[in-house]
């Protein structure tokens, strides 16, 4: 599928990520999200040409969140860091459907080559004890925190010109 | 009628200022010169000569011609209140065996034992012995001054008075009999000149804290007697350091100095940590270089946390290939699914390995 079709099947949706944490599904309370904020801030200052992002979203039944991820990461507006990042390509994504209970996450061509098989469902996996007991800010801190530490490696591996294994 | 109600008022006025001239006033009752009239009466007469009544008076045998004391009937006792110079001297300034001086039979026998403890245990440790005069709370000495009879009575110069108020110990009071101090060459012949050795400020201020501060700890009156003397005794070290009689490292007080004195020959965590080095120097040399090489670890990974948390990672840029007619990104992105518990990690990662074969 390709995005020109996505872009028919989410047309009514709202694609702006304001600060770093879209909670579309309603799901976060003030004091939740601005701890969340607080850890998305913290990430998104260590790596300076990325645009990084976490989404709740209550996506219908029909709608796979690979689709949305992928359909969001090119037509979703990033309000707050459009002025400052000129290069888009290194647009990070994750985002967690509270209907479908999942988590994924979606990046740009900056990272396209040097993201490994199966690197991604671990990092994720560090959320999921804590989204799995329905605590969504300790499970996005998580997912945060091993992003991060995802990232540092991912950057190591780009420096080097060393692609990852597919 | 008018004038039957003046000299109703009248007689009635009349009556008042008789009866206010006949009844002494409360103010007026105790001469100290003169016998009360209320000594005549039918209950003082039944008190015995010479026997001591608790807490009140020995009486002398002459006491109806001779007046050493003025009294104060309260209720139907008798109450000592004021002494006298000479019978505070008959009684009470007179050489005896004992130290404590109690004529006027305030202490039982028991606390007289426990109290001659006390002084005896302080004779010990002390070389100021203290001179115990019991006295019953509210008296007051008349026309004699407690201090220069004490001075008079102590004949050896480093001994003390005691003056302990029954029921009364934060009135505890004092005197310390130092010996003459020297006279500053130069100046005249008089006292005034001379600076005693002792402060008696101090010593006053002592006494009444070791009565204030026993007072304070106990509830029973013998345990706060016994508590005043006890404390007196204790304090009594810092007037004999301020005479120069003990040094400030020697400590000969009491059972808790003595302990201090015990924890102090105790060797120090450095001494036996040094004993377990069996003395060595490079025994010491090795712990002193793991201690700065720990140290150097623990710094060293604090720094580099700190490096790490403000590093701003930069990734070079991308050559532009875009797939799927998208325009930032098109990778396959790897989903993991937090509806069930059953469904656990291995299980998601493996189904995702089996689809892509």
């Amino acid at each position: 599928m390709t995005l020109l079709d996505l872009r028919e099947t989410f047309s009514g949706m709202n694609p702006i990520v304001d600060d770093g944490v879209q909670d579309l599904a309603g799901v976060l309370r003030r004091k939740m999200r601005d701890a969340l904020v607080k850890s998305f801030e913290k990430t998104q200052r260590q790596f300076a040409n990325l645009q990084l992002a976490i989404c709740f979203v209550d996506l219908p039944h029909t709608v796979k969140i690979e689709s949305y991820g992928f359909w969001l990461l090119n037509d979703g507006v990033f309000r707050r860091q459009a002025k400052e990042i000129e290069n888009e390509g290194g647009r990070v994504i994750i985002v967690v459907d509270m209907t479908s209970k999942k988590v994924t996450l979606n990046a740009g061509y900056m990272l396209d080559d040097y993201i490994g098989k199966g690197e991604v469902f671990d990092m994720l996996s560090n959320g999921h004890a804590s989204l799995l007991e329905g605590d969504l800010v300790k499970g996005g801190e998580a997912l945060f925190s091993a992003l991060r530490k995802y990232l540092r490696k991912v950057h190591r591996r780009a420096i080097k010109g060393r692609k990852a294994t597919q | 009628m008018k004038l039957l109600n003046i000299f109703y008022l009248l007689s009635v006025i009349l009556c008042s200022t008789t009866l206010a001239q006949t009844e002494p006033q409360s103010g007026e009752r105790f001469d100290e010169d003169l016998p009360d009239p209320i000594l005549s009466t039918e209950k003082w007469k039944k008190l015995k000569p010479g026997k001591v009544y608790q807490g009140y008076l020995k009486l002398n045998t002459d006491w109806s011609n001779n007046w050493p004391l003025v009294w104060q009937l309260k209720g139907d006792n008798l109450k000592l209140h004021k002494l006298h110079d000479g019978w505070m001297r008959k009684n009470y300034f007179r050489t005896q065996k004992s130290r404590i001086h109690d004529p006027q039979g305030y202490l039982t026998n028991i606390q007289k034992d426990v109290l001659a403890d006390i002084l005896k245990n302080h004779e010990k440790v002390s070389q100021l012995p203290i001179h115990l005069f019991i006295f019953g709370a509210g008296q007051q000495f008349v026309s004699m001054d407690a201090q220069k009879a004490g001075e008079e009575f102590l004949k050896k110069p480093n001994s003390t008075l005691m003056y302990y108020f029954m029921g009364d110990s934060k009135a505890t009071t004092g005197y310390v009999k130092t010996k003459t101090p020297p006279k500053i060459p130069g100046s005249s012949e008089k006292d005034e000149d001379v600076k005693p050795l002792l402060d008696p400020f101090l010593v006053k201020t002592m006494f009444t804290k070791a009565g204030t501060h026993a007072a304070t700890q106990n509830q029973d009156p013998s345990e706060t007697l016994y508590a005043t003397v006890a404390e007196v005794s204790r304090r009594m070290y810092w007037i004999e350091q301020e005479l120069g009689l003990v040094t400030p490292s020697e400590n000969t007080l009491d059972d808790t100095s003595k302990e201090d004195e015990v924890e102090e020959d105790e060797p120090s965590m450095i001494d036996k940590l040094w004993e377990q080095l069996g003395g060595n120097k490079q025994n010491l040399l090795y712990l002193g270089s793991g201690i700065l090489i720990a140290l150097l670890f623990i710094v060293s990974a604090f720094i580099l946390m700190i490096y790490r948390r403000l590093k701003v990672y930069q990734f070079p840029s991308y050559s532009d290939s875009t797939r799927l007619a998208a325009e930032y990104g098109a990778g396959v992105s790897e989903v993991v699914a937090f509806k069930d518990a059953r469904v656990s990690l291995s299980d998601q990662k493996k189904r995702i390995e089996d689809s892509e074969i």
